[in-house]
């Protein structure tokens, strides 16, 4: 068995293409029944958020199954596209422990847009569970997925990552501060009741703006977000209205809003005024036209725009990601020694052995002869033997834990060779 | 001794502008706070040097320029230091310094003023209106800079890049807020300048404008126009981008009716 991974992130693909590919529930059902009927997928789960689209999947056949995984992804964008699209510098693939140490990454949030925000963990979790209800996932997506969570979770307690002014909410605040100074005395408008409208939302009234309204077509959604302290929800037949006077508005509806349309804009400016309008479009696909950003005095961010700031965010945060990284790399070194169990746990323990046997013989060969040291002296060289075995040990078994290669039958065998390891092994 | 204190003040002045400008090479902040500091010392300095100054010189009509141009620099340096304390406007200490340093240099030009006020009467009026122009300039130049900054600032958000020290400059709100009061408070001080210029022509040959005095006829045609686009902005809520474009090619008016007025 074999873990893979194929998808496009918002590094590699940019929000066109990204909003093309995102599958939601309806469309993740029949990947699942393609996948799962193929010969070369026994599991899978699908993340599909505003910033990746990444199928996970465990086979025993990897190449066939990242073609075909390849094809589920792309098949949405194919079926509008005129012509054949490359989709060699978008698409990636990853196997085995690559694909371990990927998804430990991303659910850890060092392969976000802004690095240490904590809703990509929460996005992973819904996946799983999705994933789940759909008994897309078996023993070893259920092992990989929830030691996956875990290692999330120690990211965050064991490091200072996801403190400080780095979460797409905190960004916004930024942004709308550079706009308005101060948001006291503006006013807020939620268009849609996405899970991240919701936390910029959050964010955005701790600068304790004037009103905060919620709308949504359907209008019980809004009333239960009034109900949870976000604002006070108003029925869609305001939004003109609403729109003359509103400050800010975060869009996370699906599908465009007719009503924030560039015409339409251009007419609403006149009617306000020309007073600032800052949108925060996290849509996905986008609500707003991107034409709009060209109406005076109209600010218009989408995802993709909050890479300028959150670049920067990143290199000050590299100290941090560094510690992250070492976590993440000892879980997956870690959770790819118990996959690898049945071949190459016995390799490193017999190699293990055999030095440790060897250090022990030759230790009290030595030891007979220098009969005048103290019992401190002979614990000390004992110590001292026993660190020069772990350091001499320490690159070939890490190269067994982690070098994909060195998994492979052939070269386990010539590894074993080497050190002579089959008498201790068998 | 009072032109070797004055020489000081812009050397001071020099010197803040230099830190400011290296600051914009190098990002580094300590060299703004630095050219602040050395903007306070050379502000507080220029004031103590014009109180003597001006008990040299206790009629404003033998003040001439250097006085007057000082005085505006002053008040440029004071608006500065003000904006700086309560709006963090530090950023804006290159745009400020140059010219607080070009007011500086032009009051070194030094020529007498006030000859042709005879009377108790027209040299109050010629007062108020000398004084009245050089305080209009120097509260324009404040929304002159504010504009400019605005529109800097606006450019990087609506290109979604945020670089150098225009990424530090205050909130377009503050921008915007700081540029307008000094746009009506500039109004206010140019139809002081408009009423006391008549009042003194008036005295001075019988008439409160003369048509073919072109500036006259340009300073009322200015403050008309003036009006007029300050009545636009309320009534058809002309803000930002535009309105500071339409700002900046009115302090570029205003400053060409001054040197058409000193000339």
């Amino acid at each position: 068995m074999n873990y893979i991974t194929v998808g496009i992130n918002h590094k590699t693909a940019p929000i066109e293409i990204r909003e093309k590919l995102s599958l939601d529930k309806e469309s993740q059902q029949k990947v699942f029944t393609k996948a799962l009927n193929s010969p070369f997928i026994q599991e899978a789960i699908i993340l599909s958020t505003c910033n990746r689209v990444e199928i996970y999947g465990v086979t025993t056949k990897p190449e066939e199954a990242a073609h075909l995984l390849s094809e589920l992804l792309t098949e949405p964008y194919q079926k509008e596209a005129a012509e054949q699209k490359d989709w060699s510098s978008i698409l990636y693939s990853k196997k085995g422990a690559d694909a371990i140490n990927h998804l430990f990454h991303v659910v850890s949030s060092l392969d976000s847009q802004v690095v240490g925000e904590n809703q990509i963990t929460a996005q992973v979790r819904e996946a799983y569970q999705i994933a789940q209800d759909f008994s897309a996932t078996g023993y070893y997506l259920n092992k990989l997925f929830e030691r996956a969570l875990f290692v999330a979770k120690r990211v965050k307690t064991e490091t200072d990552i996801s403190k400080g002014n780095v979460s797409i909410g905190s960004v916004a605040v930024v942004l709308a501060k550079k706009i308005f100074g101060s948001l006291k005395n503006r006013s807020l408008l939620l268009l849609g009741a996405g899970k991240i409208g919701k936390t910029v939302v959050r964010h955005l009234k701790e600068e304790a703006p004037e009103d905060t309204f919620i709308l949504n077509r359907t209008f019980s959604k809004a009333q239960a977000l009034q109900e949870e302290g976000l604002g006070k929800a108003v029925p869609p037949e305001e939004l003109s209205q609403l729109l003359n006077s509103i400050d800010v508005i975060i869009t996370s509806a699906t599908g465009n809003v007719p009503e924030l349309s560039l015409e339409r804009l251009k007419e609403i400016m006149g009617g306000r005024k020309n007073q600032p309008l800052f949108i925060i479009d996290l849509g996905m696909p986008r609500n707003v036209s991107p034409k709009a950003s060209s109406v005076d005095n109209v600010y218009l961010y989408n995802l993709d725009d909050l890479k300028s700031i959150t670049e920067k965010n990143k290199n000050n945060r590299d100290l941090l990601c560094h510690d992250a990284k070492n976590i993440i790399e000892e879980e997956a070194a870690l959770f790819y020694e118990n996959c690898l169990a049945p071949d190459v746990l016995p390799t490193i323990s017999g190699l293990g052995n055999k030095f440790e046997t060897i250090r022990k013989t030759e230790l009290k060969k030595s030891l007979a002869k220098l009969v005048h040291l103290s019992q401190n002296d002979i614990e000390k060289i004992d110590k001292l033997t026993q660190s020069v075995v772990s350091k001499i040990l320490h690159d070939p078994v890490l190269s067994l834990k982690t070098q994909k290669e060195m998994t492979k039958p052939e070269a386990l065998s010539l590894f074993k060779k080497l050190f002579r390891l089959d008498d201790e092994t068998s | 001794m009072l032109l070797y204190s004055f020489i000081t003040v812009l050397g001071l002045y020099l010197l803040a502008t230099l830190f400011y400008l290296v600051r914009l090479l190098t990002k580094q902040p300590r060299l703004s706070a630095i050219g602040l500091r050395l903007t306070v010392i050379a502000a507080l300095l220029q004031f103590v040097t014009l109180v003597f100054h001006f008990f040299s010189a206790p009629s404003f009509t033998q003040y001439g320029y250097l006085g007057c141009f000082q005085i505006s620099s002053l008040i440029l340096a004071l608006i500065f230091i003000t904006l700086c304390f309560t709006k963090k406007y530090y950023t804006s200490g290159p745009f400020f310094l140059v010219l607080i340093v070009v007011f500086n240099v032009i009051s070194f030009s030094d020529s007498a003023i006030g000859a042709h006020a005879t009377t108790s009467l027209a040299g109050l009026l010629y007062t108020l209106h000398f004084a009245g122009i050089f305080l209009c300039l120097s509260v324009l130049s404040v929304s002159f800079i504010s504009a400019l900054m605005f529109l800097l600032s606006e450019k990087q958000i609506k290109q979604k890049r945020f670089e150098g020290v225009v990424a530090k400059f205050p909130a377009l709100a503050d921008l915007e807020s700081t540029h307008d009061k000094a746009l009506y408070f500039g109004f206010i001080l140019f139809t002081l300048v408009i009423i006391s210029g008549a009042g003194f022509a008036k005295i001075r040959t019988g008439h409160y404008i003369q048509i073919d005095n072109i500036r006259q006829v340009l300073s009322l045609f200015y403050w008309i126009l003036f009006a007029f686009f300050l009545n636009l902005r309320v009534m058809r809520g002309w803000q930002g981008h535009k309105n500071m474009l339409l700002s900046l090619l009115g302090f570029s008016s205003m400053v060409l009716l001054f040197i058409i007025g000193l000339s």
